[in-house]
């Protein structure tokens, strides 16, 4: 314990970008909770966890206003983008280079020198602030808000949107939102948690979406490029903040039942796809 | 004369005062209320469980014959403002007291009550194409009370919009039509209905198809078929224009039929066919759905798997992994 308070920590998410999580995390599980029974409708867990949550209407209504969070979420996102961009005028940064969360080419050989470390043919590979994989899931998550909220609003105004198009669109809608919602729950109760949070040397719990903190040994462990690249530039300081042990404890005992009710869910959800199989 | 006199008040009184008195009071003497009944079939100690065999089925059940009076006055006959009693349907009962055959007559629901819905379902072209199966289906078409059938007994036949009835119904149908309930409960409605949620905001398989009259969906004068269709789904979704009723309320593409219906199109060449059809574009949708899960969780599946195993491999070496 003692090394641990002179562990020097450093800012990675800012205060925005936590709570703009938290909300996510909020949206998302309320989302899955009350949509999930209706895919696996004929399951028993599903009847269970429909009735707990409140049946019919409840459900459905808890899940409006959590897709009602989740366009909130966008919403930010998009303004904390368009003001970089529009009144700091970092577009370019934000699109391009090592603090963009964008694909760069850089990636490909990211990505060539981790199937190298993970077949056991090299070192680990030195990632700078974003790793391709949190890239994909950033780009995923985008992607997946507007295939959900599009096909969500098709299927919560069937009437209004036929007037465009036949009834049969809120069919497909249903299929999109179906599938799509069992790929995003079960990415993010699986890859997700097993990434930032399952992994050996940091189970059960990464903090650092939840205090902001990063400590200098895991960053330069894990992002050794950043590390560097900030440490040579001399800014490296500038990212020091206190530790803060009630934000450290608080995130434990929110982010721990969270885990393991996202990892029950999808363990129902295989072994139903798998019963179903058989 | 007074012989004569006594003998002719004796003679009004047998002609006028004795029926007079009998049709008064023989309201209260000859019809039994249902308290007669319940003497003995609400006491569990003096009634006791008998076999019955369903006759549409072949089916022995233990019932027994004990009766709720509650929740008869509950159901629909008991909710009526006619204060229907027990012999109103056990008419073989009227005017029995005491130990009674053991066998009844079936009530009849038809002939004295609903001969209106009665004589719609039994001459409609289902019931027709049931008779036609029977022997196939190893079962007899429905009877009233094997649809409007109770939770816990026959008797407590539901009202129209009871959400157990709604459900009851959805079995039924099932019953014959196992690939259709299947493909319902892919679709918004059965998803709902298959959680447990029968209320009539949910559309039942009668909401849509007809309850006493059900026709074929390809037939135009169906509540599905092209006359109707609008109309029916107006009685949920407002606005519902000929557009919006070309939703599928049936989704096949978990069915292997569609696949080989699919086939069968596409030896014959008949694209034509296949692109027409909206089941096509859901296959689809399903399709790429399943191939992009299939692939999304083989390459991060193995990814985080190796990464277990490589961290751990790396921290018994003692290293960062970095080589340094």
């Amino acid at each position: 314990m003692a090394t641990k308070k002179e562990e020097k920590l450093y800012l990675r998410f800012t205060l925005f970008h936590r709570v703009s999580h938290l909300l996510l995390i909020i949206s998302f599980f309320g989302l899955v909770l009350t949509g999930m029974p209706l895919a696996f409708q004929g399951q028993d867990w599903a009847r269970w966890l429909y009735a707990l949550l409140g049946g019919y209407p409840t459900c459905g209504y808890i899940h409006r206003i959590c897709a009602g969070m989740t366009f909130l979420c966008a919403f930010l996102h998009f303004a904390y983008v368009s003001n970089i961009v529009l009144r700091k005028g970092e577009g370019a940064k934000i699109m391009w280079g090592v603090e963009s969360i964008m694909l760069q080419p850089r990636d490909v050989v990211d990505i060539l020198a981790d199937v190298k470390w993970l077949l056991g043919f090299g070192p680990r590979p030195a990632f700078d602030r974003w790793i391709y994989w949190e890239k994909f899931e950033y780009l995923s998550l985008m992607w997946g808000t507007i295939v959900m909220a599009v096909t969500g609003f098709m299927l919560w105004f069937p009437t209004t949107f036929s007037i465009a198009f036949p009834g049969w669109a809120m069919d497909i809608a249903l299929v999109a939102h179906r599938y799509e919602a069992i790929l995003a729950a079960a990415f993010v109760f699986t890859i997700h948690f097993i990434h930032t949070h399952l992994l050996p040397d940091r189970i059960p719990v990464d903090e650092a979406m939840f205090t902001g903190r990063v400590s200098g040994e895991e960053l330069q462990h894990e992002r050794p490029t950043q590390y560097k690249r900030l440490l040579e530039a001399g800014i490296l300081e500038t990212y020091r903040v206190p530790p803060n042990r009630t934000l450290s404890l608080l995130s434990k005992i929110v982010a721990v039942p969270l885990l393991l009710i996202g990892l029950m869910l999808t363990s129902l959800m295989v072994s139903s796809l798998i019963l179903d199989l058989i | 004369m007074h012989i004569k006199k006594w003998a002719g008040i004796c003679r009004n009184v047998m002609l006028w005062v004795l029926p007079l008195f009998f049709s008064l009071s023989g309201g209260q003497v000859l019809a039994q209320e249902m308290e007669d009944c319940m003497e003995c079939h609400g006491d569990s100690t003096k009634v006791s469980k008998v076999p019955r065999i369903e006759r549409e089925t072949g089916e022995v059940k233990v019932v027994s014959m004990l009766v709720d009076k509650d929740a008869f006055m509950h159901s629909a006959h008991g909710l009526s403002k006619e204060g229907f009693t027990c012999t109103d349907c056990h008419q073989d009962l009227s005017g029995v007291y005491g130990e009674h055959a053991a066998l009844l007559q079936p009530v009849d629901c038809v002939t004295f009550c609903h001969d209106d819905p009665g004589a719609s379902y039994l001459e409609g072209s289902h019931v027709g194409h049931m008779k036609e199966k029977e022997k196939e289906k190893k079962r007899a078409p429905p009877t009233c009370k094997e649809c409007h059938i109770g939770q816990n007994s026959m008797r407590e036949t539901p009202v129209k919009d009871d959400p157990f009835h709604r459900g009851q119904i959805n079995q039924m149908c099932s019953g014959c039509h196992e690939e259709y309930k299947l493909t319902y409960c892919t679709n918004l409605h059965g998803q709902l209905a298959s959680l447990g949620y029968c209320n009539t905001d949910i559309a039942n398989c009668s909401d849509c198809h007809g309850g006493h009259e059900i026709l074929k969906s390809e037939d135009p004068a169906s509540q599905v078929g092209k006359k109707h269709i609008v109309e029916t789904c107006n009685k949920c979704h407002k606005g519902a224009d000929q557009k919006f009723v070309k939703h599928i309320a049936h989704p096949k593409f978990k069915r292997p039929e569609l696949y080989k219906d699919l086939l069968k199109a596409l030896k014959d060449r008949d694209l034509k066919k296949i692109a027409s059809d909206p089941q096509s574009y859901l296959m689809l949708i399903f399709l790429m759905y399943m191939g992009i899960i299939g692939f999304t969780f083989t390459a991060f599946g193995t990814h985080s798997l190796l990464m277990w195993f490589r961290i751990l491999q790396d921290e018994r070496k003692g290293e960062d992994g970095h080589g340094h």
